[in-house]
């Protein structure tokens, strides 16, 4: 299991490909232009599941009801690094 | 155990630093008892390339690296898809470059403790 970050948005080749070859059992992190992703259905563009750090998506002007995906606080989002072992970032 | 950790370079080599400087940092983990591996993606796939050549507009060379690559033997992947795409004929045998398939990456990233995109 993996924990997958995506800094870039949907523009960007590199992201989507981490997104492309991320696995059921990964964990994708949205953070910083990566959140722009959540806007989107997941089932869309990855396997894994999705989550977006809420600071970078409601600076970017949307409201939390706007994501498509669960949004973390900072707390969660350490727990989320924790919790997995392997890294692609 | 070993961590095994994989540098992505994604930009091309001439006009970036960033295929020099994933090499670099390759290096870097021998001293850590760490196995790096290098991944060249994308526009990145041509730093393989017999005839690429920075320095003819006087940019930082890709054979400096040459010496180490050959004393440590540190493994370059690079996309069978990329190449053909970027029109990549005849590769420098130094970096001994062994090809993968797109649809092979995502189990090919999951070998590795750390994946790092630079």
């Amino acid at each position: 299991m993996a924990l997958i970050l995506v800094k870039y948005g949907p523009s960007h080749p590199v992201a989507k490909l981490k997104l492309e070859t991320a696995k059921e059992e990964d964990r994708v992190l949205l953070i910083q232009n990566g959140v722009y992703w959540a806007l989107e259905d997941p089932s869309k563009y990855t396997k894994a599941r999705v989550y977006a750090t809420k600071g970078d998506f409601v600076a970017r002007g949307y409201g939390e009801e706007e994501s498509k995906v669960p949004l973390l606080d900072y707390p969660e989002v350490v727990d989320l690094i924790v919790e997995n072992e392997k890294f692609i970032g | 155990m070993e961590k095994k950790v994989l540098f992505v370079a994604y930009q091309s080599p001439v006009g970036s630093v960033w295929p020099n400087e994933v090499f670099r940092t390759a290096f870097g983990m021998y001293g850590e008892d760490i196995e790096p591996a290098v991944l060249f993606l994308d526009e990145a796939c041509v730093t393989v390339s017999k005839n690429t050549k920075p320095e003819l507009l006087g940019l930082f060379p890709l054979t400096t690296c040459h010496r180490l690559i050959k004393r440590y033997g540190t493994p370059v992947y690079v996309v069978k898809e990329d190449l053909e795409r970027y029109n990549v004929k005849e590769m420098e045998e130094i970096f001994n470059p062994q090809i993968l398939s797109r649809v092979e990456l995502s189990d090919f990233l999951h070998q590795f403790d750390l994946v790092i995109f630079m």
